[in-house]
């Protein structure tokens, strides 16, 4: 059901999630999802955690190969392991709008859940420069450009503000959205901007693939549910995201493939391995198939990972797909010194992955957005020296 | 067994290859108590059970669902529960059938909005189809594709720290040890913590809380998929292997010791 435009220029203030009521047991929150003028609320699922633990393989001078340079804090010389896990809460907001672009969720009422500011790149800069369907209208204040139409449905966005970014949408969000689906009972769309094809058959294999609305603007409905998981969590996963993985894991075939992979980033992106070829040769040394999972279906990249049992990788969101890694698969990622890039690390600790890390050194600082363009080199005698000691011979 | 129609194409081989397989079984009988499944040409395909006669036949199909109050919890809402899932997924949402259910897993399959998709029975029933969803995985004690229904419930719950320290051991004298050391006795079989009854949401939100598990039933293990990262696992006897799994898995610690005191304190002071 179509409503009339909300007319433009509508404000928000700053809604933090720890500003809403919470309610306990999980029913209440669904009678207040269901219910046409049930209360603003949040279920608290999980608070974060810390865990001091030092990997198996997470250790200076053992995990830490090429330039040898420190790898973050982890990898410092003595320094205690801490793996981060994201707190989780549902949120309902009734009568809110979900802005495509950015995925932000506001409330005329309330004002604009600060997930969607939680990210590097409105840190850095600001909401209208990931939104433009947004202006900045004072400190904390925002202001929408354009009128939103209104649909008179209980909607939960899929994926928060790096759903474009194939490790945001897996990682971020979507586990929310599924669960929602699956626990809050029928009549819930999903929503979001227009699905890439990779989205597309994603949702498909987790069986959303019938309930999603996709949006080309800003646009107000009756109730929108979603998570603090649509903020950006790259290095400090909920545990439950992996349920994703999982899931898709358990309606796919077995597939007959390589053990040993090595992922190639595709050819336009901005961090460019400087002899890329000399590197690749030296992982075929050693048994690894090379392969770009961006040139395969999202169901052929979860079968390729689900059968390898050692991967290495370019720090990047190719790396996502360990998610779909048997525990004990030994990984190499490949990080470029300027890049404080924890998501592999962080997945591999929550799967059971064996991790380590290769530094290449690079050109300069990485650029002022996160992944903007730089190049690096990768040593190749201690790239071959490392790929003996993680993986051995073939 | 017949590759009927389905979304996926039955039989369909899970990766990874050869640890669970979910079949399509035609005039199949599924058994109540034990739980069992005989295929229309009286191949046992979970078992041991008596072939005795179907009470009921119906030209359904439906996804088995190995439940009834001879199947432990942590058995249910692990494998069991993952398996429901996994043929409802695969068969396009068919219902689940088998046993009647004990309260614990009809509240399990509340919680996941299931009420409403499931067929009891207390006596052997016949169907056209039975959808089943076997293999190692099944039944080695831990395994990621055994977690699916364990990582759904634990979304509906906000963690309750009843107790720091719980013990899923059974009643004896190294229970009233671990009592003695400040455990609180959760008993999964009568849903009670102590002398006080649980309902399933209570017992998922305590063990998400705790951050001591003592373990001794093998078949209870699963029920540490609850817990929350950094808790520590004490496993002893028999539940040693699944509960480093289900550790493993839940990125717990875990520690084998021997069930008397001084393996118990060497555990808790390691």
């Amino acid at each position: 059901m179509n409503q009339d435009d909300t007319g433009p220029h509508i404000s928000f203030g700053r809604l933090a999630v720890s500003d809403l009521p919470a309610v306990a047991p999980f029913a209440r929150f669904r009678e207040a999802v269901h219910a046409p003028d049930g209360p603003e609320v949040l279920f608290r699922h999980a608070p974060d955690h810390e865990v001091v633990q030092q990997p198996d393989e997470l250790a200076r001078g053992r995990t830490v190969f090429g330039a040898e340079t420190p790898a973050g804090r982890d990898a410092r010389a003595g320094a205690a392991a801490v793996h981060r896990f994201r707190r989780l809460s549902s949120i309902v907001l009734n009568d809110a709008i979900l802005a495509p672009r950015s995925m932000a969720v506001a409330s005329p009422a309330r004002g604009l859940l600060d997930t969607a500011l939680d990210t590097p790149a409105v840190r850095q800069s600001r909401l209208s420069a990931v939104d433009p369907d947004f202006s900045e209208a004072g400190p904390d204040t925002w202001r929408l450009l354009r009128p939103v139409p209104g649909i008179g449905q209980t909607i939960l966005p899929v994926g928060g503000a790096s759903a474009s970014n194939y490790g945001g949408f897996l990682f971020e969000g979507l586990c929310g959205a599924l669960l929602h689906h699956e626990t809050l009972g029928p009549g819930l769309a999903l929503a979001g901007p227009p699905l890439a094809t990779w989205q597309r058959d994603i949702l498909a294999l987790l069986g959303l693939g019938d309930a999603h609305l996709a949006l080309r603007r800003p646009t107000r409905f009756r109730k929108i549910v979603t998570t603090d998981l649509t903020a950006w969590t790259a290095s400090e996963p909920n545990p439950l995201a992996r349920t994703v993985f999982d899931r898709i894991r358990a309606v796919l075939p077995a597939a007959a493939g390589p053990r040993r992979v090595m992922l190639r980033r595709g050819a336009g992106n901005r961090r460019q391995m400087r002899e890329r070829e000399r590197i690749e040769a030296i992982a075929g040394q050693f048994g690894f198939d090379i392969v770009d999972p961006a040139m395969l279906p999202a169901a052929a990249q979860a079968q390729l990972f689900a059968g390898a049992t050692a991967v290495i990788g370019e720090t990047g969101a190719g790396l996502a797909n360990l998610g779909f890694c048997d525990p004990e698969t030994r990984v190499l990622e490949i990080q470029p010194d300027c890049l404080p890039d924890g998501r592999a690390r962080a997945a591999c600790h929550l799967l059971g992955l064996h991790w380590h890390v290769f530094f290449g050194v690079a050109d300069g600082e990485a650029g002022a957005a996160p992944g903007g363009g730089f190049g690096y080199a990768v040593d190749p005698n201690a790239f071959a020296a490392t790929l003996d000691r993680v993986f051995g011979a073939p | 067994m017949t590759g009927a129609a389905t979304p996926f194409g039955l039989p369909l081989a899970h990766a990874p290859e050869g640890m669970l397989t979910s079949s399509e079984f035609r005039d199949a009988t599924i058994f109540a108590q034990p739980f069992g499944l005989i295929d229309g040409n009286g191949r046992v395909v979970i078992g041991p059970v008596a072939a005795t006669p179907p009470l009921g036949a119906s030209a359904a199909r439906v996804v088995a669902l190995e439940a009834g109050a001879a199947v432990p919890l942590g058995r249910f809402l692990g494998p069991a529960l993952a398996c429901g899932l996994i043929g409802r997924r695969v068969s396009g949402g068919l219902k689940l059938a088998g046993p009647a259910l004990t309260p614990a897993q009809r509240g399990a399959l509340d919680m996941l909005g299931l009420d409403g998709a499931h067929l009891p029975f207390d006596h052997p029933f016949t169907f056209a189809g039975v959808i089943a969803t076997l293999g190692p995985a099944r039944d080695a004690g831990a395994s990621r594709l055994m977690r699916i229904g364990i990582d759904a419930l634990r979304f509906t719950v906000e963690p309750y720290p009843h107790a720091e320290r719980i013990a899923l051991v059974r009643p004896g004298p190294f229970a009233e040890l671990l009592a003695s050391r400040g455990f609180a006795r959760l008993d999964p079989f009568t849903m009670r913590i102590d002398d006080t009854p649980l309902g399933l949401p209570d017992l998922v939100a305590i063990l998400a809380a705790a951050r001591v598990v003592a373990i001794d039933q093998a078949a209870e293990a699963p029920l540490l998929g609850f817990c929350d990262p950094g808790g520590l696992v004490i496993a002893f006897g028999a539940a040693v292997p699944p509960a480093r799994g289900w550790a493993a898995l839940g990125m717990l610690r875990c520690r084998p010791a021997t069930s008397d005191e001084a393996g118990l304190d060497t555990a808790l002071a390691g």
